[in-house]
Formats: structure tokens, C-alpha cells, sequence
């Protein structure tokens, strides 16, 4: 009786070591293809120590996560400095985009501890720690465990009631490239899941003022109330293009066909709809979002960008 | 029979002295004054930040089921304000001790850009999270020395402005995800607009040090010390 508890006792021990390894460490493998066409695969995988790739999707910038990669395929020369990528997502959405992999730049002097450029993706391989230039990359297969499930991403479904009383229907609605809306509370910063809120209110704020007063209303009920960043000022050092991306592309979808963007001092109103509501409001022709619209001009051109 | 009972007597206070004595020692620990971690309380693990030797992170803790926000630690100014600056050293890392489960760690960055790690913790050990940041430092001088100059950190390209900053007159760094990016302090009464790239990597600083280059020495100011006196 004894006997069995001690191995119990060690059975317990060894399942709580394995699972706290494996929650340490990146748990990403792939098999890692270079310009010569050599196959490597690598276990513990990251990009410059991170487990996320920063590309451009015409023009915006985005970061992804290697989770959602199923294989990422270089389409450039070896000297480019920014390459050409085609992004394959576990959910079969395939999407051009540009990527920074340094090419043969070199670090600045006052880059401490360079020599190399840091674009590097890096891991372990069956001979030891490993890694490689993202500028001696083909293609990088993600192989991500058997039968498990790609982390969902919605494509977010919104009406935007702007100040002057517009509305429009935006399809993959995203804030700076991203589904969810960073806002401080105090000095805090936080985000919002733009996947799980039912409406998002802005108030007004003074002409000048630099954050406007927001209150989310989640869809189980729960309200959250903060601050976001609203501020028309431009910037000593901003470029043409980063500021009118600043100001003018907060939210950026799609209206129709047409490419959406709006900046965050033009929003007064945001409401989500749920899929299944999208379902029914095919057959009835006002939806949630008419009530408030009141005297608003439906829009379906898009505000354009 | 005198002197037993004054042996007994003598043997009970001292033994009331090291009890109170270890006491004492005990609440020491625990109260975390002393050296060390204080231990894990019954019934929770600890969740430890590996932030590659950066004293103090401005992080929350989210529960993986419920995406509450279960615990909070914001000791860190904003990175524009003209007020911050480094306190002091902290010889442990931060933690936290919770229920067991499953928690996202998000560590808010001097940028835009947050930088999250899904970890689970377990019952009575301590897990680490290893938050792939580093830290640089723009030390801005003029003529008066060292001084507060607002600038903006863009993405490598140029493209996308993620955040600002304010140079500081003490020790001051700015903490990003590791990576490339570029820092940008234009003047435009003075002229002044410099860009320089930042490489940002996990448990190394970066001093950039920008002003004007140092004026030559003017004949009689070199201080040599073999210089003869008029």
C-alpha cells in the first residue's frame, strides 16, 4: 500500500515538471526552410525572441502571431531589405504582406552588442541551439499540434456613427490593425476585446483635448469606462504619412468594397453585431443600430482613407 | 530544593527568550524585509516576472477563462512624462501569488505595443514568464548639458510613429519589446533632427547619446598639467 503511494507520489511529481517545462518555454516547432533548400526542424521557436512577426498589409502595420501561421513564404532576394511575404493562416486565409528581414544592413555603431542584425529566427534543433537569418529563409512550415483547434479570430462586424451623424457598415473592423482598442484608465493602459463588446460610446471632448471619455458595454452586461488617445496635434519629428495614419486611420474595415478608415475624434458611436443577429437581420431591415442613427445619412461609400 | 526551583525558574525564561527571540526572526521573513522571497501561501503558486534584468515593469494579470483582470502593478512613469526616472535598484523580480489556473501576463511597454505570455501556475511552485523587452536609454545634451527633449520611437521603417518619449536629466530608460526599431528628435528652431536606429534586445542596454560633438580645445584651455603658466 505504501509502495503504490510512493509511486503515485512520483507519477504526480513527474506530470507537474513536465507541464511546468512546457508552459516555460515557446511551444512552437517548425520545420525551417533556407535559400539552399535544407530543411531544418526547430523546436522552441521565436523570432527575434518573440513569438510574433511585425509585416505590412497594404501599407498598415500589423503583428502577427506565429500561432495562427500555418507556413510564411519569403518571395524576395536575399539583399532586399524588406521582402515580400505570403502568410498562410491555420484557417486558410492566405495574405500578401511586406516584412522587414534586414537584408545586409548593418546595426548601427551605437547598437551595443551587434555585429549582426537581429533579424533571426531562432530556436533548437536535435544538434543544438539554432538559428538563421530571416534574409536565409525560404519558407518556415509552423507545425503546430495534431488535432488542435487555430485560435478563432472574428471578422468584426460594426456600425460607426460618426460626430456629424453618418453611419456606416464596416466589415473587419480594426483598431491600428488590431481587434482590440487600447485605452488608459488613470494611467493605466489596458485593452478592450473588440470581439466581445456589444457598443462602445465616445463622449465628447473639448476641442484641443487630447483623450476622449469612452464607456464599452460588453455583451455579458459588463461596462467599462476609460480614456482613449484622440489627439490632433502633430508631432515634432511625425512624418506626413505616420501623422495622417495617426489621426485619420484609428478604425480601418471595409465598407462594401471600398476600403474603411476614420480617425478617433470622428467616432461618436461604435455597436458590434453578433453573427446570429446578422442572420436575422437579413430578413428585417433595421437592425439594432438604426435607433440611434435617427437623422444619419446611411453611407455605404467608404469615408475614404 | 531552594536552588531546583530557581534552576527551573531560569531554565523557563530562557527558553520563553529563544522562543520569543525566533519569533521575532519569523516575522522578519515573512513580512519580505528580510532576504529572499517570502514564502508561497497555502493553496496558491507563484508567477515570477523574467524581464532580462529591468528593476520594475508597469504589468496586469489577466484569468485565462474569465479575462478578468486579477492583479495589477504599475510603478513605472509614462514614458512621456517629463517626471521619470529611475528610482533605485530591486534586488527581487516581481511576482505575484495566485490561485492555480491558467492567467495571460501583460507587460505594458513604453510603445504601443504590449507584450503578453499565457502561462499557467501551479500549486505551491513558481513559474516563470519570461518577457521577451529590453530597455535603451537617449541621453540628450546641449550647451547647459544634459537636458529634457521630447522625441518619438517609430518602427524600423519609418512607417508607423508607436510611441514618445522625453529625455530626462538622470538616468531614464525606455522599455520595448525586443526588436528593431528607430528614435527621431527634431528641433526645427535649431536644426536639429537626428534619427538613429535602436536595436532592442533581451537583457542589454542601449545608450544613444546625442548633442553636439565636443568643441575643440582653444589654445590655454587644454588644463594640461605640464602647461606653463603665463
Amino acid at each position: 500500500m505504501k509502495r503504490k503511494g510512493l509511486w503515485g507520489g512520483i507519477a504526480l511529481c513527474a506530470a507537474l515538471w513536465v507541464s511546468a517545462s512546457g508552459a516555460a518555454t515557446s511551444p512552437l516547432k517548425a520545420t525551417v526552410i533556407d535559400r539552399y533548400g535544407n530543411q531544418h526542424q526547430v523546436d522552441k521557436f521565436t523570432f527575434q525572441g518573440r513569438q510574433d512577426l511585425e509585416i505590412y498589409v497594404q501599407g498598415q502595420r500589423r503583428l502577427v502571431e506565429l500561432v495562427k501561421v500555418d507556413r510564411l513564404r519569403f518571395e524576395g532576394e536575399r539583399s532586399d531589405e524588406e521582402q515580400r511575404v505570403v502568410l498562410v493562416f491555420r484557417n486558410g486565409v492566405q495574405e500578401a504582406a511586406l516584412m522587414v528581414t534586414g537584408g545586409s544592413a548593418s546595426p548601427h555603431q551605437d547598437a551595443v552588442g551587434g555585429g549582426s542584425s537581429g533579424r533571426r529566427f531562432s530556436g533548437v534543433t536535435e544538434l543544438g541551439p539554432f538559428f538563421i537569418l530571416a534574409s536565409d529563409v525560404q519558407e518556415i512550415v509552423l507545425r503546430h499540434p495534431v488535432g488542435e483547434e487555430p485560435p478563432e479570430e472574428k471578422i468584426l462586424q460594426a456600425t460607426i456613427i460618426t460626430m456629424n451623424g453618418r453611419r456606416f457598415e464596416v466589415e473587419n473592423l480594426r483598431y491600428h490593425g488590431k481587434q482590440r482598442l487600447d485605452f488608459f484608465r488613470g494611467r493605466n493602459k489596458r485593452f478592450i476585446p473588440l470581439d466581445k463588446v456589444a457598443r462602445i460610446d465616445f463622449e465628447d471632448g473639448g476641442t484641443g483635448d487630447e483623450f476622449r471619455p469612452i464607456t464599452a458595454t460588453y455583451w455579458s452586461g459588463k461596462t467599462v469606462m476609460g480614456t482613449v488617445e484622440a489627439s490632433l496635434v502633430r508631432l515634432s519629428g511625425e512624418t506626413d504619412k505616420s501623422y495622417f495614419e495617426r489621426v485619420n486611420r484609428a478604425f480601418t474595415g471595409v465598407v462594401g468594397s471600398s476600403p474603411f478608415a476614420i480617425g478617433m475624434h470622428d467616432v461618436k458611436h461604435i455597436r458590434f453585431r453578433q453573427d446570429k443577429d446578422e442572420a436575422s437581420a437579413e430578413g428585417s431591415a433595421g437592425d439594432t443600430a438604426g435607433d440611434n442613427a435617427g437623422n444619419g445619412a446611411d453611407d455605404t461609400a467608404g469615408e475614404s482613407q | 530544593m531552594a536552588s531546583k526551583v530557581e534552576y527551573t525558574q531560569v531554565r523557563k525564561w530562557f527558553l520563553v527568550g529563544i522562543a520569543a527571540v525566533m519569533a521575532g526572526c519569523a516575522t522578519t521573513g515573512s513580512g519580505g524585509g528580510g532576504y529572499g522571497l517570502p514564502p508561497i501561501p497555502e493553496g496558491k503558486g507563484r508567477l515570477m516576472l523574467e524581464t532580462g534584468g529591468i528593476n520594475e515593469v508597469n504589468y496586469y494579470v489577466l484569468d485565462g477563462e474569465t479575462g478578468e483582470e486579477v492583479h495589477s502593478e504599475s510603478p513605472r512613469m509614462a514614458a512621456s512624462s517629463p517626471i521619470g526616472y529611475e528610482t533605485g535598484y530591486r534586488s527581487l523580480p516581481q511576482f505575484v501569488d495566485l490561485d492555480p489556473g491558467r492567467y495571460t501576463v501583460v507587460v505594458n511597454t513604453d510603445i504601443d505595443d504590449s507584450v503578453e505570455k499565457e502561462i499557467e501556475v501551479l500549486m505551491g511552485q513558481e513559474m516563470y514568464a519570461t518577457i521577451p523587452i529590453g530597455r535603451f536609454q537617449v541621453i540628450f545634451s546641449d550647451a547647459q548639458g544634459r537636458s529634457q527633449v521630447p522625441f518619438l520611437i517609430f518602427d524600423y521603417n519609418l512607417r508607423t510613429m508607436l510611441g514618445r518619449g522625453m529625455t530626462s536629466t538622470e538616468v531614464r530608460y525606455f522599455i520595448m519589446p525586443v526588436g528593431e526599431y528607430k528614435v527621431r528628435i527634431e528641433n526645427s528652431p535649431t536644426g536639429l533632427d537626428e534619427i538613429r536606429p535602436v536595436q532592442i534586445s533581451m537583457g542589454q542596454t542601449q545608450n544613444i547619446l546625442i548633442g553636439p560633438p565636443p568643441s575643440p580645445a582653444q589654445p590655454g584651455e587644454s588644463g594640461g598639467e605640464g602647461d606653463a603658466q603665463p
